[in-house]
C-alpha cells in the first residue's frame, strides 16, 4: 500500500529531481516512523489525503522553482537558436557569395583549394552544425516554455 | 467564514511554531506533525504536504539543519531536523514581533468586542 502510494503521487510531482527525491524519501520515513508508533499505513494514507491531493499541495509550493528553472533555460535555448541561426544565415550567404568584388583569378566554377594547415572545419560543416543547433535549440526552447505556460495556467 | 481566510491567516505562522517546536531540540518529521495535531482544534489538521516544503525552506535558508541518523526500529534512515543559531535568533526575533503584533491586533479588536457586547440581549 505505501509502495503504492508513494508511486502514486511520484507519478503527479511536477519538481526539481533533487526536491522530487527529496519529497519522496520523505515521505517513505513517514510511513516507517507511522509504522513505529503503531499507525496502520491504511490510516497514514488517510491522514496523508489523496496522492493527488498531497502532490498539488508539494507541487503548489514547490512547483515554481522547477517553472523559474524551465523558464530560464527555455530562455537559454532561445537565445542559442537565436545565435546559431543567424551564423547559419551570415555562413550560407558567404558560401553563395564566396568571391569577393575584385577577387583575381576567377575560376569558371567552383574550385577546391586546399591550404596548409586550414581547419577540419569546412563551411559545410559549419552551416549544418549551426542548422542543427538551431533546430534542436529552437525545439527545446518551444518545449520548457510551453511547459513552463502550461503550469502558471494550472497554478492561476 | 471561508476556508481561505483562515488558511492565509495560518500560513503566516507556521514559519515561527515549527522553529519552536524545535528550540526543545532535535525533531523528526512525524514527531512535529504529531505535535502540531494536539493543537488541531485550532491550527487544523497539519500535513506533510504542507510542512515539509516549509522544512526545506528553513534548511535552505540556513535557519534549521538536517542530520540523517539510522531510524530506531526498521534500519533505514530518519532526518532530524534543529535550529541552528541563525534559527535562533530569528525565533527570537519573531516572537518577539509576535508579542507586540498581537497585542496591537487586540487593540483594533477590543473596541468591536465591546460593541458586540453591547448589542447582544
Amino acid at each position: 500500500m505505501k509502495e503504492e502510494y508513494c508511486r502514486a503521487v511520484a507519478g503527479r510531482l511536477d519538481l526539481l529531481r533533487r526536491d522530487k527525491h527529496r519529497v519522496l524519501e520523505d515521505l517513505a520515513d513517514t510511513f516507517e516512523a507511522a509504522r513505529e508508533q503503531g499507525e496502520t499505513d491504511q490510516a497514514t494514507e488517510e491522514r496523508l489525503g489523496p496522492p493527488e491531493e498531497f502532490a498539488r499541495e508539494i507541487n503548489l509550493q514547490l512547483g515554481p522553482r522547477k517553472n523559474r528553472s524551465r523558464l530560464l533555460v527555455g530562455g537559454l535555448c532561445c537565445l542559442v537558436c537565436l545565435g546559431c541561426g543567424v551564423g547559419a544565415a551570415l555562413l550560407w550567404s558567404l558560401m553563395r557569395n564566396p568571391f569577393p568584388p575584385g577577387a583575381i583569378g576567377g575560376a569558371v566554377t567552383v574550385t577546391s583549394i586546399q591550404v596548409m594547415g586550414s581547419s577540419w572545419l569546412s563551411p559545410e560543416l559549419l552551416l549544418g552544425l549551426c542548422v542543427l543547433g538551431c533546430l534542436g535549440a529552437g525545439a527545446l526552447a518551444v518545449r520548457l516554455l510551453r511547459r513552463f505556460a502550461a503550469s502558471r495556467r494550472k497554478d492561476g | 467564514m471561508e476556508d481561505r481566510y483562515l488558511r492565509q491567516f495560518k500560513k503566516g505562522s507556521l514559519e515561527m511554531i515549527l522553529l519552536s517546536l524545535m528550540a526543545d531540540g532535535e525533531t523528526y518529521g512525524y514527531e512535529i506533525i504529531t505535535r502540531l495535531n494536539r493543537h488541531g482544534g485550532v491550527m487544523g489538521v497539519a500535513r506533510e504536504g504542507t510542512i515539509y516544503p516549509i522544512l526545506y525552506r528553513l534548511e535552505e535558508n540556513g535557519l534549521v539543519r538536517c542530520r540523517v541518523a539510522p531510524a530506531p526500529a526498521n534500519g533505514g534512515s530518519r532526518k532530524y531536523y534543529s535550529l541552528t543559531p541563525l534559527g535562533g535568533n530569528t525565533l527570537q526575533e519573531l516572537a518577539a514581533f509576535w508579542e507586540s503584533y498581537s497585542r496591537c491586533v487586540e487593540e483594533f479588536l477590543e473596541p468591536v468586542r465591546a460593541k458586540w457586547k453591547e448589542a447582544q440581549p
